[in-house]
């Protein structure tokens, strides 16, 4: 089916060890679910030592905090499965949670949740466009459409937040559903959408052949501009259901809301388990980072920890967290190198071996 | 997260050359005060500093990577230099300085290199870590040196300039007549088949990461020079405008020229819209149409381009 | 990939467990202690402003004899309300909160009188909200002493150009933005015309790149009102390089009175600023959370906002030394 090319691999190497099986099966482990352990570890730890953390409210909060974030992280996800990323959620959440919220105060819930979720899809389908049509890197093009949606935004709204506090909207941000808070189930109800299409949808399949290999699936016969808009269209629809959730919990939004959500959210992703390079992912990776994000900031809070040594603390997390692989896999390097020296020293050279 | 853009420094800097003509003209028309020579002066400085730590990010995104930490850097730099001014000396506070940026460089590529990290979010994590370190050093307070005299030095008159143009050269000579450039372009393209070549592509990389951070203090340095305060919340943001100017001035393969021209009309434009007391509002507007018509007529040539030569 | 699938749906189960066993092994926050807790949220430790805001608060609290406990809100809203929600949830009997952004303050008061916690707001603003009471230093009549106070230095310099300028604080700043609209009001009364209103971003470096670009487009401008104390003394330092003066030939006045303004007014680089006096805001905020405490109703400046206004107060050098000294 497929011609064969040879291109740069943008798959990391496999470590070229004995024993590979099961190397590459802790790599797989950690990759889906390290994260998601790690969480639960922490929840066990904080629940026994932090005093006030293991109460339903705290919990719940906790919860609540992390879907905001964790919309969006939903959309990136997929986007980083295909190996692009984009800068523009920021903005793009800022103008959709402003919408929602002015939106909501004039015609309540229903038209906030749609305008948002459309001005979200609108963003992607410029980013879209602009990185399938013309041809401008993810990268850059998204940059560019973070800042000019970040102006755009100050100047429509002249720099003024809007606010509603009607019971219906906010309850969106703030309600419970059976002790549960209501946008970690939005969350939760993304995160299961995400999955279903990524696996269970031909465009997931796309979005997946394109992260691996792009010149592949394009010989392949992937429809690559088609998939790269709609990729983008799906980001902004989450971000804007995720801005419209913000909006609801805050009781309002203006323009310049939460600098720097965009990095928050690709760092959810990545710490999620979801490559850079593309090619595989983990939503279920992606929930627990979100979780784990709140859940760190919410311990730290409780633990009175001084906020200029809580950045370095958050800092030090997403590294270890991402280190863990590069470690593991230098001390295995080591061990085999060392295990192979010794035995070759106590085998006398064959003559195929040379 | 492409790196590698295959089109023609040339191209880019026509392009960017262009623009810069027909802003400096409309704001020339527009301000009887655009092209005085103290005006210019001050355009010229502000690109300077940007300029500064977009040469290092220029030579980070040659070698494949980004570094989101310069920001944070420069400010730490800066706390750590403006502390140390009145106890060692200015000379030695600026070494000082500059060692402390190189260090986090260091770490930067070590985190890159050793752990395997991938470079945006080793930047990242050390985007809030440095930050919390200036804060902490300085312990939130501001060091005002209202007296110091010699320290401005580095903020007066041509010297941002002459910083900036000198570094320009530095780097574009070492990328386009060294085997140190030469491997961190080779890096950049292809790490694997650049490795395979004898390339060490771990030290070139901690080099760079190196670079960068001494760059991004450099360009710390000469902002609390303007302002002769250390404090750790200089520099916010400093990193989208390294990599926004970059951008705009075209290929980063080709090291230095592209990114003074980009950091030009950056200045440029914000220094026009305040003579015009043109809303904040529009700043951010202008660059990101800047950017992303400056690209797009670039991809869009290439493409055209393309059309003619291929049969 | 099966056993994938069935490992994540036991690592799901076995998250719901542990949420389910420790909301039935519910503790309830506060673990029966004799001494009262009183929860300040700050706005941003990184400012000098906010940092003696906290002391002054953290000060009064112990000398009251409470538990204190502080979160951060790092000046992002989102933060605010989750960070202050930490505090909630951790039995705090009274909050005192400076917000970053008074429209969020909805689901924080809400929260707060759920629970019955008297909810005590520092400066800023109170975002329309049910709070019971407000500390408030008059931006508004900030703005205005720096008008009068520039427009009283001016008059003695019969040639001046009657031009001044004004920089913001940073777009979403709209609290701090009065500031400068009461400047600008006042002084276009004075009889002066307002040549530039450009913004600062709130930063010190930007606040220096503004005012050399002012100077550029008006060589002859003859003062600068800007809206925080960074900005201020940048600009002071960007007149400095253009080998002119910031009190003799372009007036600086700053607003908040840090301490590096203090320094630059002594030092004759700046000509005043406003002084609002954070420390005191923090100890009567916790004052009157005794008050609310105890059930009684606190004194108003103005009933129908529950405000209680702290004065401004004009810092020329006189009164720049003296300070310095505290």
């Amino acid at each position: 089916m497929s011609i064969r090319q040879t291109d740069q691999p943008t798959i990391p190497d496999a470590p070229a060890t004995g024993n590979t099986i099961n190397q590459l099966d802790w790599d797989l482990l950690w990759e889906r679910f390290g994260i998601a352990v790690v969480t639960v570890v922490i929840w066990l730890i904080a629940g026994l030592t932090t005093p006030g953390f293991a109460n339903t409210d705290n919990l719940v909060s906790v919860l609540r905090q992390s879907a905001f974030v964790g919309v969006s992280a939903v959309g990136m996800t997929i986007a980083i499965i295909a190996g692009a990323f984009d800068l523009s959620v920021g903005s793009t959440q800022a103008l959709c949670a402003w919408a929602a919220v002015s939106v909501a105060k004039l015609a309540g819930v229903f038209p906030a949740f749609a305008v948002a979720v459309t001005l979200g899809g609108i963003v992607g389908l410029c980013n879209g466009f602009l990185v399938s049509l013309v041809r401008i890197p993810a990268f850059i093009a998204t940059l560019g459409t973070m800042f000019l949606v970040n102006g755009l935004t100050y100047i429509v709204t002249n720099g003024q937040t809007a606010r509603f506090s009607g019971k219906p909207f906010v309850w969106w941000g703030n309600g419970q559903v059976m002790g549960l808070p209501v946008p970690s189930l939005v969350f939760l109800g993304c995160a299961l959408v995400g999955v279903a299409i990524l696996h269970r949808t031909s465009f997931g399949r796309f979005v997946y052949a394109i992260g691996s290999n792009r010149e592949a699936a394009n010989v392949a016969g992937v429809p690559i501009v088609k998939t790269t808009i709609l990729i983008f269209v799906v980001v902004g629809l989450f971000t804007g259901l995720g801005a419209m959730l913000l909006g609801a919990r805050l009781y309002s939004a203006g323009p310049g809301l939460e600098p720097g959500f965009e990095l928050n959210v690709i760092a959810t992703v990545v710490l999620g388990g979801t490559r850079l390079a593309g090619g595989r992912g983990s939503m279920l990776g992606t929930v627990a980072a979100a979780i784990l994000f709140a859940t760190l900031a919410n311990v730290l809070n409780l633990n009175h920890v001084d906020a200029f040594v809580q950045r370095v603390v958050v800092g030090l997390v997403l590294l270890l967290a991402l280190s863990v692989e590069g470690v593991r896999r230098r001390l295995a390097e080591y061990w085999t190198k060392r295990a192979a020296r010794t035995s070759q020293a106590s085998q006398p050279v064959r003559e195929d071996q040379l | 997260m492409n790196a590698n853009q295959p089109r023609s420094a040339r191209v880019a800097s026509s392009q960017v050359g262009l623009m810069l003509l027909i802003v400096c003209g409309a704001f020339t028309i527009l301000s009887r005060q655009f092209l005085t020579p103290g005006n210019l002066l001050n355009v010229c400085t502000s690109a300077s500093v940007v300029a500064i730590v977009g040469l290092g990010m220029t030579l980070a995104i040659a070698s494949g990577n980004f570094d989101l930490s310069v920001g944070s850097t420069a400010a730490f730099a800066g706390c750590v230099t403006m502390s140390l001014v009145q106890r060692i000396g200015v000379a030695p506070a600026i070494l000082a300085g500059l060692a402390t940026g190189a260090s986090v460089g260091l770490i930067n590529g070590l985190i890159v290199t050793e752990l395997g990290v991938p470079a945006f979010i080793a930047t990242l994590g050390m985007l809030t870590i440095v930050r919390g370190a200036a804060l902490i050093y300085t312990g939130g307070r501001d060091i005002y040196l209202y007296g110091q005299t010699q320290y401005k030095i580095l903020s007066s008159g041509f010297a941002p300039v002459l910083l900036a143009l000198a570094l320009a050269f530095v780097l574009w000579f070492v990328l386009q007549h060294t085997r140190f450039g030469r491997h961190i372009l080779a890096t950049g393209s292809n790490a694997a088949s650049a490795r395979r070549v004898g390339v060490r592509t771990s030290l070139v990389l901690l080099g760079v990461f190196s670079i960068v951070g001494a760059t991004a203090a450099l360009s710390g340095l000469v902002l609390s020079a303007q302002v002769l305060t250390g404090n750790g919340r200089l520099a916010t943001g400093l990193e989208l405008s390294a990599i926004a100017v970059v951008v705009l001035g075209g290929t980063p393969l080709t090291g230095g020229k592209a990114s003074i021209s980009g950091s030009v009309l950056v200045a440029v434009i914000n220094n026009g819209l305040n003579l015009l007391n043109i809303s904040i509002f529009y700043q951010n507007v202008t660059l990101g149409l800047l950017l992303l018509g400056a690209i797009a007529l670039e991809a869009l040539g290439h493409r055209r381009t393309k059309q003619l030569t291929t049969p | 990939m099966k056993n994938l699938t069935r490992t994540s749906k036991l690592l799901l189960s076995i998250f719901a467990l542990i949420f389910t066993a420790t909301c039935l092994t519910q503790n309830s926050a506060a673990q029966g202690s004799a001494k009262k807790k009183i929860g300040f949220s700050v706005y941003d430790m990184q400012y000098g402003f906010f940092q003696e805001m906290e002391k002054g608060t953290r000060e009064a609290a112990q000398a009251a004899g409470y538990d204190y406990v502080l979160v951060d809100q790092k000046s992002s809203e989102s933060t605010m309300v989750s960070a202050t929600q930490d505090l909630i949830n951790q039995g705090i009997s009274a909050l005192i909160i400076s917000p970053f952004k008074p429209d969020a303050l909805g689901p924080i008061v809400d929260a707060a009188k759920e629970k019955k916690i008297p909810v005590v707001i520092d400066d800023i603003g109170g975002g329309g909200t049910d709070y019971d009471v407000i500390v408030i230093s008059d931006n508004e009549k900030g703005g205005i002493l720096a008008a009068e106070y520039i427009d009283s230095v001016l008059k003695s310099r019969p040639n001046n150009s009657k031009k001044v300028a004004s920089i913001t604080c940073e777009p979403s700043a709209v609290y701090a933005a009065r500031r400068n609209a009461g400047f600008e009001k006042r002084i276009k009364e004075l009889g002066y015309q307002v040549v530039a209103t450009l913004s600062g971003n709130s930063k010190q470096e930007e606040g220096y790149r503004v005012a050399k670009d002012i100077l550029s487009a008006h060589p002859d401008v003859a003062a600068i009102f800007s809206c925080n104390d960074p900005m201020a003394v940048g600009a002071a330092q960007a007149i400095a390089d253009s080998g002119k003066s910031g009190v003799k030939d372009v007036l600086v006045v700053g607003f908040n009175a840090d301490e590096i303004a203090l320094q630059a007014i002594k030092a004759g680089q700046m000509g005043a600023t406003i002084q609002q006096v954070p420390r005191e805001m923090g100890k009567m905020t916790v004052d009157l959370a005794t008050k609310l405490m105890n059930g009684e109703k606190p004194q108003y400046s103005k009933a129908d906002k529950r405000e209680v206004y702290v004065p401004v107060n004009l810092i020329t050098a006189k009164e720049a030394e003296a300070l310095l000294k505290k």
